[in-house]
């Protein structure tokens, strides 16, 4: 009897044993959660106790530490020198806000809020943040699209005016420092108006305009970029007309820039194909070689100094840049020489002359340095645009080449504003003005389809 | 897991399993000879299948019969015994003990079971209980350290995945070195069979054993055959088993603040601007803001703990005397490891694996002497996968590190950081929202064999004639989609918002599928002798056998793959043995395979054989404690034809020459001028090689069988040599001056190999413990003795003397101290080296370090030294066994973007944990200790970017592959007979077992076994299983 009792247990046992193997097969793992931060506690003090970075600018990522500062980035508001900074994370004992601008007085009050924005506890920092005015890059005109398709072209009011393409040449009115031109190789060349803060898009009929210029009693001169012997290459837009009426100035084929001598008048452009220095004279209308590029099927450009000195020959395809001296008694550019680069050695590294390396340098403008004053000779720095080295680069008078912004964070290419060197990024920037009167720079970012502005923050 | 439940429930019902009820009822106990009782002895009536019973606790039984029909008792471990039922009403019955000796083993031969005793050849028996005991998809998993002369290596542990194993040694640097599996007969796969329908499993290794198999038996043979059904009441096993799979080793990776912090190391210790400023890091250290500043534990976001997997078997077999049947299925579940996306319902993206499979093996005695035996099988194997493939996912694993992107952004968006069609999308997106890729394996076996006696004509001849008829099929179906996924910019604006930028479009499901198949057909027959003239025992086989095989899907244009892959072949054996003492064994294999152009298309491989039984002289009757002693030796020839995939080398391709337009070129204009008659030229594409034919191995083997004091220790130990001559090559070194437009190909390469492997088994009884040691061990040596490569002035750069795939580097001297030793060394043509970089030494004293100085150092990838051992217990109804398994002799490279830190210098790949704490080379600058200048520091000072002085194939980077692991622990329970009998069933018995649990091995950055240069591989599982095993 009692054994039989066994054998009936034996039996469920088995049936059990099964199901426990068959409820295994069903089971899965659970993932555990993370705890929440402390959140804040209205009984306890706000304090701060530290901040690091000590020093810095606007958009400096500012590190806080302290207590109770709750664990929502939305109940805390930070101000530093009396300005609002953006909390971007906050976890009780630290925050992390940037640095907004005009944050002066650098003294640093964390508020915590509640759910109607009323404040509830404060904390001010013992010791105050040095806040230093720097030169930034920044985000001058166009909108930043995340993605290709969003991207339009069009006229309109600064901060709804589309995009730019193909920035190739930016060039200030000589006679109007509120109009500033851009020759757009797609999309027409734009007018971007300072005074009514409006971007609307010339109409010149011509395409492919490489270079915009100025003669000196303040025409206009297009230069168009086609592939034909026999096609006008040049155009003169006249003041009086509101540049309205076009006048063919001559021919030219694969016209890459053109440059006007800012004393004598002459103009001189540079050709693909042929590869040469052709010099016009608007007074006598004669056409000449100069002289020939050492290479040809080449894009390289001629920017004049200021003077009228000496001008230099960059070589964009080629990765080097050339200066050509002037002759004041022939009034024509000579044979030009080697200034900094190797020829056809594209590279990035900054140094003197040779030691340099460039990748499609492209415009360049020169900008007197004040700090050259005490010492006499030429007194300009030459930025020009290191197009696939996505940099803004400087060339000094002494033949010494050095990055002024761009490449931020040992990068390459990308698109943030911000410090020069430590994070501003560039993708393929191409044309490049200095704006006297607000003195600052304006660069043709043409990947990003932006004009950036690097220069002091306001 | 439906399948699974529905099968359990299956046999729950058939516990209630039928009794029938016939004229007279039969009574009556059955004892051993001591007159205990015996339980659960199995007793049923000859020829009335499914009509039986069994005795219970005290012995008893009762069953109604017919009169006149035939009792059957069998007993495991005791004869079986027949009593014919007259007009008795009770039979007591008592069994004896069974006596079996290790001389009666069958061993299972190319010509069909033999004596062990008779057997001249290298022939491993492999226990299948053996194989039963590694719970894993295929049988392959099971072999290494288990069977003498089989090495093996698992390479990724993903479901699904099988070890490569090969017999003995690599002895080609050709196409295969696969061996040729053989599953009742016929070439089949091995991966396929449910280890459940094994009945013997033997592996072929020398010459003699081959030689029959002619041209395909080179790289050794596997024979699988299957069970069968026995006469009896119906024998009902069912097994079933759950597993909970872990990763033996999980790579694991710094977090985002040391990662940034070595990322800053590497750029100041080479005087460049760090990474990120001491604010950054604090962002990251203090996690406050994930979005530009993240800590991603992406094996953590990826990975489960661990993942469950089920296994059931079911067979049943039984049968009378005149047919008897085995029928079986196994279902197979086996779930990926990664975590998938709970609001994905309607499919699942796991890499999940599920095997069905099934067979039915009839055997009919249609007369007296003629048995036509009939087996259908079949397989489905499924696999899944996420729409990427879990390759692109374990490279984005090892590859993306804790700060690249968040595994969201905070406003919802989806990161990636980069958009390369799937490698550099992030894990998380990879694993749950690129779609899901099926894949399914359906094979099916049918074979037919008819076995007629001939004894009427003369004693001894047998006929038997077999036919096979396979189809495999493989599809797939590939459906892939992406979200729109973005990438942040590396700062946030002024006003501190992010910027993104889209990296990659969405993508909406698109589907694409594929196939690949393949018919089979195979035919033999075989004509044997067996006859024992007095002292004088003779044997002998003739087989003729052919074999079809042809591509059945996606054959294209090319009508060279419609043509079936033909061979055909005679192959015999003659063996003679005199008083079971001296035996000689001829065998011959005469293959031909229509790949081979028709004057190199047939072989001959001969292999001769001789053993000597020392235990059957005189003179050793009187040395008890020897049972069975045999030396053997062989020597003889095989081939290997397999060129992998080349058809037909004899043809030359004749092809009309275009340019890069596709218009005619390299010809003549016949017209006059401004006429156009352009006749284009034409060219051998590839060249003819007519002379082209098979591998050969020659092979010898010298052997001793042993079984001493009372089969208590037996094994084997055997020496084998081989040399593999005419593998199969592209003549790339011909000179220029012979003017071939292509590379012709040609048997040159010669390989030469030798090695031994042995195995013993150790038997003892301790009280009532049975315990078993058993141990085996392969080792083996290749080198090459001619291949075709350049010439070159220094020896050691030649692939010839080395072993195959030999690795091969620069020779390290540690890091360099400071630039005195640098200036002061052989200069280093690398790049720039500074302190803290991998000093090399200069093999040719040429005062420059250069690939001149790349020489042989370890072994190779593969392991050359395999072993196991294990040892089991038995006290009463439960059995505890442990099986060791390690590799030796096997060395491979470290590298790629885990082993190199930095080295893509875009931000791509991770930083091992274990590599980080180690010690490196720091500069005194950094660390401010002067110490962290050891110049034999594990690591040399970090790059961001890569470092072609330092990341380079050297012994630096080579690391021992070497192992040894707890393969299994099987620990089982039988249930008490009296328990089990009361509840309808024969035996039950529950197990655990664990594979893979512990491993030693001087490499740590992941399971050593994966060979893996780079670790970017599913990694190997360690398994935890409980099962039960029934058997009614």
């Amino acid at each position: 009897m009692k054994m039989k009792n066994n054998v009936k247990i034996g039996r469920w046992q088995i049936h059990w044993m099964m199901l426990a193997l068959i409820t295994l097969c069903f089971a899965s793992c659970k993932d555990d959660n993370e705890d929440q931060e402390g959140s804040f506690d209205p009984d306890k003090p706000v304090v701060v106790s530290d901040f690091i970075p000590k020093v810095g600018g606007l958009a400096t990522r500012m590190v806080l530490y302290g207590d109770n500062f709750g664990n929502d980035a939305s109940r805390v508001k930070v101000t530093i020198g009396g300005q609002n900074a953006k909390v971007v994370g906050v976890k009780n004992q630290s925050l992390h806000c940037i640095v907004p601008a005009r944050a002066y007085d650098g003294d640093i009050v964390v508020i915590i809020v509640d759910e109607n924005g009323e404040e509830i506890a404060r904390a001010v920092s013992e010791s105050n943040f040095v806040y230093e005015k720097k030169m930034l890059v920044s985000t001058f005109l166009g909108d930043y699209v995340e993605k290709e398709s969003d991207r339009v072209i069009k006229d309109g009011p600064f901060g709804d005016c589309g995009s730019f393409r193909n920035m190739r040449w930016l060039t200030f009115d000589p006679q109007n420092p509120s109009h500033m031109y851009v020759a757009c190789q797609q999309g027409g060349t734009r007018l971007i108006d300072f005074e009514r803060e409006y971007v609307s898009t010339m109409s010149t009929n011509i395409d492919n305009v490489s270079s915009i210029n100025w003669t000196l009693n303040g025409d206009m001169i297009l230069s168009r970029d086609h592939s034909s012997d026999a096609a006008i290459g040049i155009f003169l837009f006249s003041r009086e007309s509101g540049f309205t009426s076009r006048t063919d100035v001559c021919l030219g084929r694969g016209v890459k820039a053109t440059a006007i001598h800012p004393v004598n008048g002459e103009m001189y452009f540079t050709r693909f194909r042929a590869g040469d220095v052709q010099r016009y004279d608007f007074g006598t209308g004669i056409l000449e070689t100069i002289f020939q590029n050492p290479y040809g099927g080449v894009h390289f450009i001629l920017i004049i100094h200021p003077t009228g000195d000496y001008a230099y020959l960059v070589e964009c395809e080629r990765h080097y840049i050339m200066r050509t001296d002037y002759d004041w008694e022939t009034e024509r550019f000579m044979i030009p020489y080697l200034v900094c680069g190797s020829a056809g050695n594209a590279g990035y590294a900054d140094g003197v002359g040779s030691s340099a390396r460039l990748n499609w340098p492209m415009q360049g403008t020169f900008v007197k340095n004040p700090d050259y004053e005490a010492q006499g000779g030429d007194q300009y720095d030459f930025y020009f645009c290191d197009r696939e080295n996505h940099a803004i680069r400087k060339l000094t008078p002494m033949g010494r080449v050095e990055t002024f912004a761009g490449r931020g964070n040992n990068g390459t290419w990308g698109y943030n504003d911000g410090d020069l060197r430590l994070e501003a990024r560039f993708n393929w920037p191409e044309s490049i003005v200095y704006d006297e009167l607000r003195k600052c720079f304006y660069v043709g970012d043409t990947r990003n389809f932006l004009i950036r502005k690097i220069g002091y923050e306001e | 897991m439906k399948n699974f439940l529905l099968t359990c429930l299956l046999f729950l019902g058939l516990a209630a399993n039928a009794m029938a009820q016939e004229e007279v009822t039969v009574k009556g106990v059955v004892t051993d000879t001591n007159g205990e009782p015996l339980i659960g002895v199995n007793i049923s009536v000859k020829n009335m299948p499914g009509l039986g019973t069994i005795t219970d606790v005290d012995g008893k039984y009762s069953l109604k019969v017919t009169t006149f029909s035939t009792l059957v008792f069998s007993y495991v471990g005791f004869e079986t015994e027949e009593v014919l039922v007259k007009d008795q009403r009770v039979i007591n019955m008592t069994l004896k003990e069974s006596v079996t000796q290790l001389i009666d083993e069958l061993v299972v031969t190319a010509t069909g079971p033999q004596e062990k005793i008779t057997v001249t050849g290298a022939i491993t028996n492999v226990d299948v209980e053996e194989l039963k005991a590694n719970p894993t998809t295929s049988v392959a998993n099971s072999l290494a350290g288990v069977v003498p002369g089989i090495m093996a290596m698992q390479k990724s542990g993903r479901p699904g995945s099988v070890s490569e194993f090969w017999i003995r040694s690599i002895s080609t640097f050709g196409a295969s070195n696969a061996a040729l599996v053989l599953v009742d007969g016929f070439e089949r796969d091995l991966n396929e069979i449910n280890v459940e329908d094994i009945e013997s499993f033997s592996v072929l290794k020398d010459a003699s054993a081959t030689a029959i198999y002619g041209s395909k038996g080179a790289n050794g043979v596997i024979l699988i055959n299957t069970r069968r059904g026995k006469e009896g009441k119906i024998n009902i096993s069912a097994k079933m088993e759950g597993f909970y799979n872990r990763f033996t080793q999980f790579p694991e990776f710094v977090d985002g603040y040391t990662y940034a912090s070595m990322a800053n190391e590497a750029k100041i210790t080479r005087n460049q601007e760090p990474l990120y400023q001491p604010e950054e890091l604090e962002i990251f250290r203090l996690g406050l803001d994930p979005d530009l500043y993240p800590n991603v534990d992406w094996m953590d976001v990826m990975l489960r703990d661990g993942a469950w997997s089920s296994r059931a078997t079911l067979n049943m077999s039984g049968g009378g005397s005149t047919a008897r049947y085995f029928i079986s299925g196994s279902y197979q579940d086996q779930q990926g490891m990664y975590k998938t996306d709970k609001s994905l319902r309607e499919y699942n993206t796991n890499a999940n694996f599920k095997k069905y499979t099934y067979r039915m093996n009839l055997d009919m005695d249609i007369t007296k002497t003629t048995l036509l035996k009939v087996g259908i099988s079949g397989s489905l194997r499924k696999q899944d996968d996420p729409g990427v493939g879990s390759t692109a996912i374990w490279t984005a694993l090892m590859g993306y590190n804790s700060i690249m992107v968040p595994v969201l952004y905070s406003d919802g968006k989806v990161p990636a950081y980069g958009d390369d069609g799937g490698d550099r999308f992030n894990p998380w997106v990879q694993a749950t929202m690129t779609g899901f890729n099926e894949s399914w394996q359906n094979n099916i076996q049918t074979n037919v064999t008819l076995d007629q006696n001939l004894d009427f004509i003369t004693k001894g001849l047998r006929f038997i004639g077999r036919y096979g008829y396979d189809t495999n099929n493989s599809n797939w179906i590939n459906r892939k989609k992406n979200p729109e996924l973005w990438r942040a910019k590396r700062y946030r604006t002024l006003e501190g918002e992010l910027i993104f930028e889209r990296v990659v479009p969405e993508r909406k499901m698109t589907q694409d599928s594929g196939s690949e198949g393949d018919r089979r057909e195979f035919f033999e027959w075989e004509m044997h002798y067996n006859r024992r003239f007095r002292d004088h025992r003779i044997g002998g086989v003739v087989k003729y056998n052919q074999a079809a095989k042809i591509q059945t899907q996606q054959i294209g244009s090319d009508l060279k793959n419609g043509v079936s892959r033909r061979n055909q072949g005679l192959a015999g054996r003659v063996s003679y043995n005199w008083r079971l003492r001296y035996f000689i064994d001829f065998n011959f294999g005469y293959t031909g395979s229509e790949n081979f152009h028709k004057d190199n298309r047939f072989g001959f491989f001969p292999a001769v054989s001789g053993a000597w039984n020392i235990t059957g002289e005189p003179f050793m009757k009187e040395v008890k404690w020897v049972n069975m002693l045999k030396l053997r030796y062989s020597h003889g020839k095989t081939g290997n034809d397999n060129l992998g995939g080349i058809r037909f080398p004899y043809l030359y391709t004749i092809e009309s020459m275009v340019d890069s337009d596709g218009n005619p070129t390299g010809g003549y204009q016949f017209a006059d001028f401004n006429f156009d008659r352009y006749y284009g030229g034409m060219r051998y594409s590839s060249l003819a090689s007519p002379n082209v034919s098979w591998e050969i191995a020659t092979k010898q083997d010298l052997g001793l069988d042993f079984s001493l004091l009372g089969d208590k220790l037996s094994g084997a130990v055997d020496y084998f040599r081989e040399r593999r001559d005419g593998i199969y090559m592209t003549r790339n070194y011909l000179p220029w001056m012979v003017g071939l437009e292509s590379n012709p190909s040609a048997n040159v390469g010669i390989v030469k190999a030798q090695g031994f492997d042995g195995n013993f088994t150790l038997k003892q009884d301790l009280g009532q413990v049975n315990l078993t040691l058993r141990g085996n061990i392969t080792y083996s040596k290749n080198e090459i003795v001619e291949r075709d490569e350049e010439n070159t002035v220094y020896w050691y750069k030649m692939q010839e003397g080395h072993r195959v795939d030999q690795a091969r580097g620069l020779v390290d001297l540690g890091l360099f101290k400071d630039y005195e030793e640098i200036r002061n060394s052989p200069r280093q043509t690398y790049g720039e080296v500074m302190p803290g970089d991998i000093k090399y030494k200069d093999i040719n004293g040429d005062g420059v370090i250069n690939d001149d100085d790349r020489v042989a150092i370890g072994a190779t990838t593969r392991p050359n030294l395999t072993y196991g051992f294990g040892t089991s217990a038995r006290w009463k109804g439960l059995n505890v066994s442990l099986h060791f398994q390690g590799v030796g002799k096997s060395t491979y490279f470290i590298d790629g973007s885990t082993v190199y830190m930095f080295s893509l210098g875009d931000g791509w790949g991770n930083v091992l944990k274990d590599m980080a704490e180690s010690n490196r080379w720091i500069s005194a600058e950094i660390s401010g200790d002067p110490a962290t200048e050891d110049p034999n520091a594990d690591y040399p000072r970090l790059t961001y970017g890569n470092n072609s002085n330092n990341n380079r194939q050297s012994t630096f980077w080579l690391r021992n592959g070497s192992y040894i692991r707890l393969k299994t622990v099987d620990i089982g329970y039988t249930l008490p007979k009296a328990m089990v009998n009361r509840a309808h069933f024969n035996e039950v018995r529950i197990f655990f077992i664990g594979t893979n649990l512990l491993t030693w091995s001087g490499f740590k950055l992941w399971d050593p076994e994966m060979g893996s240069s780079h670790g970017k591989n599913y990694p190997l599982s360690k398994t935890l299983s409980l099962g039960v095993a029934i058997n009614l």
